[in-house]
């Protein structure tokens, strides 16, 4: 199991991620806990190829989350800007652990659509908005697809994921300068 | 080096089911771990709040947090009792506190606040508890409902975990969400 603060810096961790990409950041995560990456590596379940479709979509959500990343990043203030950064980061890594599963499904990962119908947000605070309603998509879709996939690792990993984009929701909220959490229980619709 | 499947090339590693000799906890048996775990949050935040230590600005930012810690006592010890087991969901002694604190490896600090700090610090550490003690048991867990109500309950912890961060570490977003995907801790 990963401990958030099983290091000393993340910062660093951070930069080590951030060089190294989506595969590296997976080695780091999982090298810092006290569930060794080979006992993950060698305990590994089949994933059912029924899944693909559902994790397909999931991944959609995520390139759509990366494109919004992307291109909304320089336009947050500069105070915010820092973590969309990070957040994009955090998409990115997303991305790839969908991908693998879906090639361990037999499936093929869907790749990112040419372009993204992401309106035409003027202000900050409608970039916020923005971010904010496709975070709370992907809470969404991640809390309809807990219960579907199969095995339980999964549905541990999709809780894993679904857990890090509440927290980009709640920081994106209190940018927005609404409540951080605003329930009890995440629901997408906050 | 080579690598398989999801672990090593996401860090998300999918755990073998239980050996066929192990058999597996009920539900009831799963949710009565994460029921304990709420309690010592509701008693972590009901102290930190009455020991002084907290700004009167960071306490009203975090004051709602200890109603969601309610909430989820009240959800978990509701869906045991469904379940026809055992749901305790009165407050926790201070002793029952402290023994639940070293269970988790947690040094006892409950009578040791003295700063600001001190207070903010337990809090994330019993958040991290709190997080890995709803993702435990998603992956074991046979019921959709149940499934759900721990991953909600997870996702909300996390953002306690990361607004609690953000409010030690004030703009240092990489301290408030250090990583791609939230275990929690054991």
């Amino acid at each position: 199991m990963v401990r958030e603060d099983c290091e000393g810096e993340p910062s660093s961790r951070r930069g080590l991620l951030r060089a190294g990409g989506v595969a590296l950041a997976g080695i780091a995560a999982a090298g810092c806990g006290s569930k060794s990456l080979k006992a993950q590596v060698n305990n590994s379940a089949p994933l059912l190829s029924t899944d693909v479709d559902l994790l397909n979509q999931l991944l959609d959500l995520e390139h759509k989350a990366i494109a919004a990343y992307t291109a909304a990043t320089p336009l947050l203030p500069s105070a915010v800007s820092q973590a969309g950064a990070l957040f994009l980061n955090d998409e990115l890594a997303h991305a790839g652990a969908l991908a693998v599963w879906i090639e361990a499904a037999d499936g093929i990962p869907l790749d990112p659509a040419p372009s993204y119908d992401l309106g035409h947000p003027r202000t900050s605070q409608e970039v916020l908005a923005l971010l904010h309603e496709i975070e709370n998509a992907q809470l969404t879709a991640y809390l309809n697809a807990i219960t579907r996939l199969e095995p339980g690792s999964v549905k541990s990993s999709i809780a894993a994921i679904l857990a890090n984009d509440a927290q980009h929701v709640a920081v994106v909220r209190a940018a927005l300068h609404q409540p951080a959490v605003p329930s009890p229980f995440v629901t997408g619709r906050d | 080096m080579t690598l398989t499947l999801t672990g090593a090339a996401t860090g998300l590693g999918l755990a073998a089911p239980a050996s066929a000799d192990t058999p597996a906890p009920s539900d009831a048996e799963l949710l009565s771990k994460t029921l304990e775990v709420e309690r010592l949050m509701v008693f972590a935040y009901e102290r930190v709040f009455a020991s002084g230590v907290l700004s009167p600005g960071v306490q009203h930012a975090i004051t709602p947090y200890l109603g969601h810690e309610r909430a989820h006592v009240s959800a978990v010890a509701g869906a045991l009792a469904r379940l026809g087991a055992a749901a305790p969901s009165g407050p926790l002694s201070l002793e029952e506190a402290s023994a639940a604190l070293n269970q988790h490896h947690l040094s006892d600090r409950f009578t040791d606040l003295h700063t600001e700090h001190d207070g903010l610090k337990l809090l994330i550490d019993i958040e991290s508890v709190a997080e890995g003690a709803s993702y435990t048991p998603i992956k074991d867990l046979r019921r959709p409902e149940l499934i759900q109500l721990c991953a909600r309950i997870m996702a909300c912890e996390a953002q306690h975990w990361t607004m609690l961060s953000g409010l030690s570490n004030p703009g240092e977003y990489v301290k408030a969400i250090p990583w791609p995907y939230v275990y929690g801790s054991e």
